[in-house]
C-alpha cells in the first residue's frame, strides 16, 4: 500500500515534481475517494472531490511540514472540501444522488449492493478519526501499523479508534449484523 | 445474569475486541460473554460488524481521474533555494525578536554605564555642542561594549538624551 521510501517521494512532490505527485495520487486517490464517498454518497460528487482536493493538496504542499504524516493532512484536506459539498448541497435542499456502483459491482446482487451503500453511509457518519481508519483498515485492508505511520499516530490510536468506530457501527447497522 | 456485570462488560467489549485489554480484564470479558447469552450475543455483533465491514466493497471511481489532475497543477520550480528563505510570519517574528533582544542589550549595557562610570556618563548634560556630544557617545558606547560601528550608532540612537535634542 504505502511504498518504503512515500517520504522521500512527498519530499520530491513538495520541492515541485510533478511525476513524484502523480506517483502520490496513485497511491492516495482510493482512499480519498472512499473518504468523499462516504461523507457525500455520490460517486460523480466524490470524483470531483477527490481530484480537488489533489490540486489543493499540490498548492499547499510547500507549506507542509510534517511529510511523514502526508496521509492524515490529505484526508483532512478531502474531508473538509466534501463537508463544504455536503452543506452546500443541503442549503439547496438537493438529495444526494445515490448513483449505482457501477463496472465489476454489476454482477453483484442488489442486496449486496444496497448492503454496501448502507456500510459506507454508515462510515460516512462516523466522526472524522473514526471514519478514516475504518476505511483505511477495513475498506483498504491496509495494516494497523501501516494506519498508524501514514496518519502519525501510535498503533494503540489507531486500535481505540477502530474499536469506537466499530462499536457505533455495529448500532447504526444493526439489521446486517443482528441475528 | 448480574446487570452491572452485563454493563461493564458490555463498556469493554469493542476494547476486547481490538486486543487493547490487559489480561486480567480479557479474561474477565471473556469468562462473562461465555456464561451470559446476551453479553455472547453482543460480541458475536461486534465480531460480525468488523467481517462486514471487511467484506465491503471499497467504492471506486468511474474513471482514471488523475488527467483532471494533471491539466489543473500549476507549476511549481524544482528548487530547494527557498526552503531557507523564512516565511512573511517567520520575518515578522525575527523583526520583533531583534527589537527586544536590542531594548534589552540597550538596558543592560547602559545602564551598569551608568552605575559604573558615575559622573562620566553625566558628562553629555554638560556639552551643549551637537557634534561633540555625538563624537562622546559614539566613542563611549563603541569602546565600552565593543560593539561594532552599526550596533553603536543604534545604541546611540536609542539611547540620546532629550537634552541633546537642537
Ligand atoms: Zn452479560
Amino acid at each position: 500500500m504505502k511504498p518504503p521510501d512515500s517520504t522521500a517521494v512527498v519530499g520530491r512532490a513538495k520541492a515541485g515534481d510533478v511525476q513524484a505527485f502523480e506517483a502520490l495520487f496513485r497511491d492516495h486517490h482510493a482512499r480519498v475517494y472512499n473518504l468523499a464517498y462516504s461523507i457525500l454518497a455520490d460517486r460523480t460528487e466524490a470524483e470531483d472531490v477527490t481530484q480537488r482536493a489533489f490540486v489543493k493538496a499540490w498548492e499547499e504542499l510547500p507549506r507542509l511540514r510534517e511529510v511523514a504524516a502526508f496521509a492524515g493532512w490529505l484526508n483532512r484536506i478531502a474531508a473538509n472540501l466534501a463537508r463544504d459539498v455536503a452543506r452546500s448541497r443541503a442549503a439547496r435542499k438537493v438529495p444526494a444522488n445515490h448513483s449505482e456502483p457501477t463496472g465489476d459491482k454489476a454482477d453483484q446482487g442488489l442486496l449486496a449492493e444496497e448492503r454496501d451503500a448502507q456500510v459506507h453511509r454508515a462510515i460516512g457518519s462516523l466522526p472524522e478519526h473514526q471514519r478514516e481508519v475504518v476505511i483505511m483498515y477495513h475498506l483498504q485492508g491496509v495494516p494497523v501499523q501501516e494506519v498508524a505511520e501514514q496518519l502519525g499516530i501510535a498503533q494503540g490510536t489507531v486500535l481505540s479508534r477502530l474499536a469506537r468506530g466499530r462499536e457505533a457501527l455495529r448500532r447504526k447497522l444493526a439489521p446486517y449484523v443482528e441475528q | 445474569m448480574n446487570a452491572k456485570r452485563c454493563d461493564e462488560t458490555r463498556e469493554l467489549l469493542a476494547d476486547f475486541d481490538a486486543g487493547l485489554l490487559d489480561e486480567r480484564r480479557a479474561d474477565e470479558v471473556t469468562a462473562h460473554a461465555a456464561e451470559c447469552e446476551a453479553c455472547g450475543a453482543e460480541l458475536a455483533a461486534l465480531k460480525r460488524t468488523a467481517a462486514l465491514l471487511d467484506a465491503t466493497e471499497p467504492a471506486r471511481p468511474s474513471r482514471d481521474l488523475w488527467p483532471g489532475v494533471a491539466q489543473k497543477l500549476a507549476p511549481r520550480q524544482p528548487s530547494r533555494t527557498w526552503w531557507g528563505i523564512p516565511r512573511p510570519a517567520q520575518m515578522r517574528l525575527a523583526l520583533q525578536v531583534a527589537t527586544i533582544v536590542l531594548l534589552i542589550l540597550a538596558l543592560t549595557v547602559i545602564l551598569p554605564l551608568h552605575w559604573d562610570q558615575g559622573p562620566a556618563v553625566s558628562l553629555p548634560h554638560a556639552v551643549d555642542d551637537d557634534a561633540a556630544l555625538f563624537g562622546h557617545w559614539y566613542a563611549q558606547a563603541s569602546l565600552t561594549s565593543g560593539l561594532g560601528n552599526v550596533q553603536a550608532l543604534s545604541l546611540i540612537a536609542a539611547t540620546q538624551p532629550p537634552e541633546a535634542a537642537p
